[in-house]
């Protein structure tokens, strides 16, 4: 290690503007899973990253919109598969906009994977898109990708209640099954969500909120959560680390993130769905437009739909259902069937998005930060 | 009017005689003026154009504007008192009393300053939080740390030594005849702590403080953190560019921020530090005699003793989050994030960090000497706007230097001169650079201060041109500087966050906002890992730098500061 | 005429940020070669800075800097040929004597064998033999004195610059080094210019005095002009004590003035001066060349002050209101007088020396 790094120092001085570093050794993927395995058809879209591979070559880089554990799988397995040298950076749906909008010029992106397609719909309301179907989108159901905005569903997963039993127990209060239920005085501060200027999930949660009541009827009730609220993260996911270590009682989180998090601490976690109706996600892929890489992007792209790539969810306990039929789809994994969702247009969701985070952050965030006494 | 101008010609000529040295004052002054100086100006060109116009509408219309500035006030004045209050009385402990452990004490309080930022804020969390393993499991409370009491907290432990050996240097220097001369006019002992030594430590108290406030409002990890829904400026500007993206707010926010933190660094750097009645390099007269009161000195020392102790629950605890499987909730030992952070996906953050960071440091340090020479050694025009600058890197927040990058830097300049900067490691290692320069500049400063002119006047006299005499002279006498430089410099660099969170480019990870990251996701058992390992680097680069550096002149008597 | 290797011209140096202190006024000296030239005054009177204009360390703000008839004021300190010796030594501390020593050598690209050789010589004649290894906190005083010294000569040096050069040693072993450095200097005929505010160390080292006073050369002479001629009222205060009594002139002739003194008259060679009748002067005389006695004399004084010290007794005398010191070497039984007894108090003509009184 020492040795390496001493090496590097001397060249060092001139490679640095360009940023790059030696590319890895091609080794035989330790691949993930055994749900993968099985799924080895031999569809054309899983021949096809091999024969592009030739002519393509790195860099690449990825924005990524689910967990830092997956985000790192997926590069991983993608550049063990490919030779292709990737990179990626974990943002929040609105993170990734605001970046997207602010470096059009010279974007540092190539694709922008995983999170609600809201994203990446109001990305292509904003010119940020650059629409590419991959070659093996026709596997994927008609409802879940959108070729006029150019993305592409890889998983789908529904917004839920996440909550501690040991804390609600302590609290004197039954899992929530509505969204009233939040209101419950005795829930004052003990429950999280994501702030939805930052968070696609937290978004998703105003959107599904906007479509049961009302744009007013949501605002509203946001406002009388707001009470309730112990912390608004950044990201959409973190309330559920706070649930899961009993910082508080209740999430908004994705339901598979709240099985994810069960899975991976051992919490005495239960997930609840609003009985109401609950909004989902879509998680999408999309190019970027005047991405620096756009082959590569492609190539990206086009694997993340093969039953191989979208297996790699499983194996760092992503458990969102995957879009490609063929793909196994885990035993952990929510079924999408029993839960009540409501008609969640992403593409609308995603058109509204600017106003609504607007007002979002008028009346509800900016008012909010008084200190929490 | 002439004369001054055949004056300062003359000045010049002087200064371009040196040779390779007159390169290097080139080089540093330019230096300076790019990375610190324009920067700087561009902030405050965007934050003062007319596209700020509807930011300031917008933040003045908001409540919570106001609500942020006061926050971040409450929280800085709540740091500062409480820290100068630890420090002061970690100083006392160390020179006024006869108790063990002095030299735990010690080490103690120099731990934060190796620290990665993050670590506390973790450990306090999953220690005193709602669901803390003190708080909750062993007192049975649901307390909420999150806020401006978890805040001053750990602001406190992360910056009360900046206090402790500001105190405990002017503690040291402090004439004890004074105290006896107290004494002998018939003074009690307390009377001659309130009515002589009280009086006397004054700007080193006013100094500590208003540091420790500057610090307080710079630093943005801890704030993101524990700071909850507690928001204050540096959260706020994260915000602004992180979530939002949005340079203009970044701008105008950071000027907010900005000004009051330099008025105040600028008060302490040249107002307090004149009214100093000891000089703190100054050598101690005469034997301090300890204080005897006994019921004082162990009130003190049992207060001293429960500080040391949270500290080291709370470092000690940092390792304990690195080898269980789920911080906080699933106490299994797993080596798990060890595997990730040194072999797996997570080592190339720390190759990545060590590199840049090492790269920094010996042109941080070396620069610093060459500012410190020229400042203290040379007469020109302009000499102390060079101080006052080389000063800036260090009193303007690092969130504050990273949007200033950002702006000057993200599209070639000068014709094209200097390529678009953002999104490559050489960005991060020139903000790691403009941080650590002002620490150099400083012990440079104190160390050519402190040898007699004569002796490079000797060597000029004896035929050698200014470069030999740098070389061969100035060189080796400031070399303990110099080290002190170099790991201040490392140190900094590598558990730096606000200054390069807004640089950090995909192909190029930084462990601290590897630890963020993996902190706000909840896996926190990867960032104690990060934060462990971080520490060791910073330990064992002291051990090298000493070893390589530090070999004779007693430098080591200057580390143990 | 001989030919002058250092001069210095109107040289002026002002300092602060209006230019409003003057450390150098106007100063014009001339050190011929192999001339030993001390720059004595008290402190703030511009000598140091004098001495770091000829060295090079500080520029003058006008004037010009001579050497042996080129204007040598913009050649940067290392590139004169001159050689220091510094009021704390500046000895290297991270380096031996030896390297000490060889440090100016070794700059000039001398060869190796060469700068042994001739390291080697000067620490013979340093009486250093021995010591090159040590290092120069491992010396005593003196011996770093000697290295500092070694140090200039090694580089054969046309002007050897002396900067209060043993102001930190003891009395005795000052004593004797003043005794090598003369000894040295006379040896090499360096020229050389030798900062001091002590007037012993001045008047036993120097070829010519320079007594300096507010940026300014108040008297240049030997030091037997300096001390019995005075030309200001400073210079034979600095150098030396000395008694000054108010008086006016009565009579003049072409070479000779009559005075008045305690109300007696007094006749003394002109001197250097001339006056007319009715002219106010100070009457200077060194309190040694007062002898008092038991016996009637001319003038009458009471001993208001007797200090004993051994090898001299020093006197207050009061003569008509005004005191007068009187030093009296080797005191013998009939030299010791009581405080309050009255003596009588003689002067030899020759001894008195005048000055214009304004």
């Amino acid at each position: 290690m020492r040795h390496s790094v001493i090496t590097i120092v001397g060249i060092l001085v001139l490679s640095l503007v360009l940023g790059a570093c030696a590319s890895q050794t091609a080794s035989e993927p330790a691949q993930p899973a055994d749900a993968a395995a099985e799924a080895q058809e031999p569809a054309a879209a899983v021949e096809e990253p091999a024969v592009v591979e030739e002519q393509v070559s790195g860099p690449l880089t990825v924005l990524c919109g689910p967990q830092e554990d997956w985000c790192q799988a997926m590069t991983a397995a993608f550049q063990d598969q490919t030779g292709i040298e990737t990179s990626y950076v974990r943002l929040s749906s609105g993170e990734a906009v605001a970046r997207m909008e602010a470096e059009a010029d010279a974007p540092t992106f190539d694709v922008w994977w995983g999170g609600p397609s809201d994203g990446q719909v109001e990305a292509f309301t904003k010119g940020l898109i650059e629409p590419y179907i991959p070659a093996n989108a026709a596997l994927i159901p008609e409802n879940l990708k959108d070729e006029a905005s150019g993305w592409t569903g890889i998983y789908v997963g529904a917004l839920g209640f996440c909550s501690n039993q040991d804390v609600l127990d302590e609290l004197g209060v039954e899992a929530p099954t509505s969204w009233d239920d939040l209101l419950n005085p005795k829930l004052q501060g003990n429950i999280a969500i994501a702030d939805s200027r930052t968070s696609g999930t937290a978004y998703t949660s105003l959107y599904t909120l906007v479509l049961l009541r009302g744009e007013d009827g949501a605002f509203d009730y946001l406002k009388q959560l707001d009470s309730n609220i112990f912390q608004y993260t950044k990201s959409g996911s973190a309330p559920g680390t706070m649930a899961a270590s009993g910082e508080v009682a209740v999430a908004i989180i994705f339901s598979h993130d709240c099985v994810k998090f069960r899975e991976e601490t051992g919490a005495n976690l239960v997930v609840s769905f609003p009985a109401e109706g609950t909004g989902y996600e879509i998680g999408a892929e999309a190019l970027i437009k005047n991405a620096p890489n756009p082959a590569a992007a492609k190539v990206w792209m086009d694997w993340a739909l093969t039953p191989e790539a979208q297996a790699v969810a499983a194996t760092v306990k992503s458990y969102q259902v995957p879009t490609n039929p063929e793909t196994i789809v885990p035993a952990e994994a929510i079924s999408l069937s029993q839960v009540n969702l409501v008609d969640y247009d992403s593409i609308a969701a995603g058109e509204a998005k600017s106003a609504l985070i607007e007002r979002y952050a008028e009346e509800v965030r900016e008012g909010a930060a008084a200190p929490e006494s | 009017m002439s004369e001054f101008i055949a004056l300062r010609l003359r000045e010049f000529r002087r200064l371009t005689q040196d040779g390779w040295l007159s390169l290097g004052f080139l080089v540093s002054i330019l230096f300076l003026a790019f990375f610190i100086i324009f920067p700087l100006g561009k902030i405050l060109s965007v934050s003062l154009s007319s596209e700020a116009v509807p930011v300031y509408q917008r933040l003045i219309a908001g409540r919570a504007t106001w609500q942020v500035i006061l926050n971040t006030l409450k929280m800085g004045l709540g740091t500062a008192f409480a820290g100068t209050l630890v420090g002061f009385l970690f100083a006392f402990v160390q020179v006024k009393l006869d108790v063990p452990l002095k030299k735990f004490f010690h080490l103690i309080s120099l731990l934060p300053i190796i620290s990665p930022p993050f670590a506390v804020s973790m450990s306090v969390i999953v220690l005193f939080g709602r669901s803390g393993l003190i708080t909750k499991d062993l007192l049975g409370l649901r307390y909420d740390i999150y806020g401006l009491d978890g805040l001053i907290l750990v602001l406190t432990i992360s910056f009360f030594p900046v206090a402790y050996l500001t105190l405990l240097g002017m503690m040291r220097a402090l004439d004890p005849s004074l105290e006896e001369a107290a004494t002998s006019l018939g003074a009690g002992k307390w009377r001659v702590f309130r009515t002589v030594i009280l009086p006397m430590l004054v700007p080193g108290i006013a100094s500590s403080f208003l540091l420790l406030f500057v610090e307080a409002l710079a630093d943005l990890a801890n704030p993101l953190l524990i700071g909850g829904n507690y928001t204050v400026l540096a959260s706020r500007i994260y915000m602004s560019i992180i979530g939002e993206y949005d340079l203009n707010a970044g701008a105008v926010l950071s000027l907010i921020l900005l000004v009051p933190t330099l008025l105040i660094y600028f008060i302490q750097h040249y107002w307090v530090s004149r009214h100093s009645y000891v000089s703190i390099t100054g050598k101690p007269a005469g034997y301090s005699r300890p204080l005897q009161s006994k019921w004082v000195k162990w009130t003190l020392f049992t207060v001293c003793l429960l500080i040391a102790a949270l500290i080291v629950l709370i470092y000690g605890f940092i390792f304990v989050g690195a080898i269980v499987k789920v911080w906080g909730i699933n106490y299994e030992l797993t080596l798990e994030h060890f595997r990730f952070v040194l072999l797996g996906y997570g080592s190339k953050a720390m190759t990545d960090t060590t590199l840049l960071s090492a790269i920094a440091t010996p042109i941080a340090s070396l620069m610093g000497i060459l500012i410190a020479y020229l400042v203290v050694r040379r007469k020109f025009i302009g000499r102390n706007l060079v101080d006052f600058t080389s000063v800036l890197g260090l009193a303007v927040p690092g969130t504050v230097v990273g949007i200033g990058f950002i702006l000057a830097f993200n599209k070639p300049i000068l014709g094209g001169l200097v390529p678009k900067l953002t999104g490559t490691a050489l960005i991060i290692i020139l903000a790691y650079v403009v941080r650590s320069i002002p620490a150099s500049v400083r012990s440079g400063v104190a160390a050519i201060y402190q040898f007699d002119p004569a002796m490079e006047e000797a060597s000029s006299s004896l035929g050698a041109s200014s470069a030999t005499t740098f070389q061969r002279i100035t060189m080796p006498l400031v070399r303990p500087a110099f080290l002190t430089g170099l790991i201040y410099s490392f140190t900094r660099s590598i558990t730096s966050l606000s200054a390069i969170i807004f640089l950090v480019t995909p192909q190029w990870r930084i462990m601290t906002t590897q630890i963020l990251n993996e902190a706000e996701t909840g896996r926190f058992g990867n960032a104690a890992a990060y934060c462990v390992v971080l520490i060791a680097i910073v330990l064992t680069s002291i051990g090298l730098m000493y070893a390589v550096v530090g070999s004779t002149t007693g430098a080591e008597r200057m580390i143990d500061i | 005429m001989e030919t002058a290797t250092l001069m210095l011209e109107n040289l002026v140096k002002t300092f602060g940020r209006k230019k409003d202190v003057q450390a150098v006024n106007g100063l014009n000296l001339e050190i011929h070669q192999g001339e030993f030239v001390t720059l004595l005054g008290p402190s703030g009177c511009g000598k140091t800075t004098t001495l770091r204009m000829i060295a090079g360390f500080e520029s003058p703000t006008s004037g010009r800097i001579l050497l042996e008839g080129k204007e040598i004021n913009e050649i940067p300190p290392n590139k004169r040929p001159m050689a220091m010796v510094f009021q704390n030594y500046a000895l290297f501390p991270h380096m031996s004597v030896f390297e000490n020593i060889a440090y100016g050598l070794k700059v000039k690209k001398q060869p190796q064998d060469q700068i042994h050789e001739k390291v080697e010589i000067v620490l013979q004649l340093m009486n250093l033999v021995g010591l090159g290894d040590r290092m120069p906190h491992q010396l005593s005083g003196g011996q770093q004195q000697r290295v500092a010294l070694a140090r200039a000569l090694v580089m054969q040096p046309k002007v050897l610059l002396f900067d209060e050069p043993l102001s930190n040693l003891d009395a005795k072993l000052r004593v004797q080094m003043r005794a090598e450095i003369r000894r040295l200097q006379q040896r090499l005929g360096i020229t050389t210019v030798y900062v001091t505010h002590d007037q012993a160390e001045a008047m036993s080292l120097a070829d010519r005095i320079a007594v300096m006073h507010d940026g300014q050369i108040e008297q240049i002479g030997s030091p037997v002009e300096i001390y019995e001629q005075p030309a200001s009222l400073f210079v034979a205060d600095f150098i030396g004590k000395a008694n000054f009594i108010e008086s006016m002139v009565e009579d003049s002739s072409d070479d000779h003035i009559s005075l008045e003194l305690f109300g007696n008259s007094l006749t003394i060679p002109t001197g250097n001066h001339t006056y007319a009748v009715n002219d106010r002067v100070y009457l200077i005389i060194r309190p040694e060349s007062v002898h008092l006695s038991h016996k009637e004399g001319a003038f009458s004084g009471e001993i208001k002050q007797a200090v004993y010290l051994g090898s001299t007794v020093e006197y207050e005398v009061e003569i008509c209101g005004q005191v007068i010191s009187v030093i009296i070497y080797d005191p013998q039984e009939g030299d010791k007088f009581e405080e309050g007894s009255r003596v009588s108090v003689e002067f030899s003509a020759n001894s008195f020396h005048t000055l214009p009184r304004k």
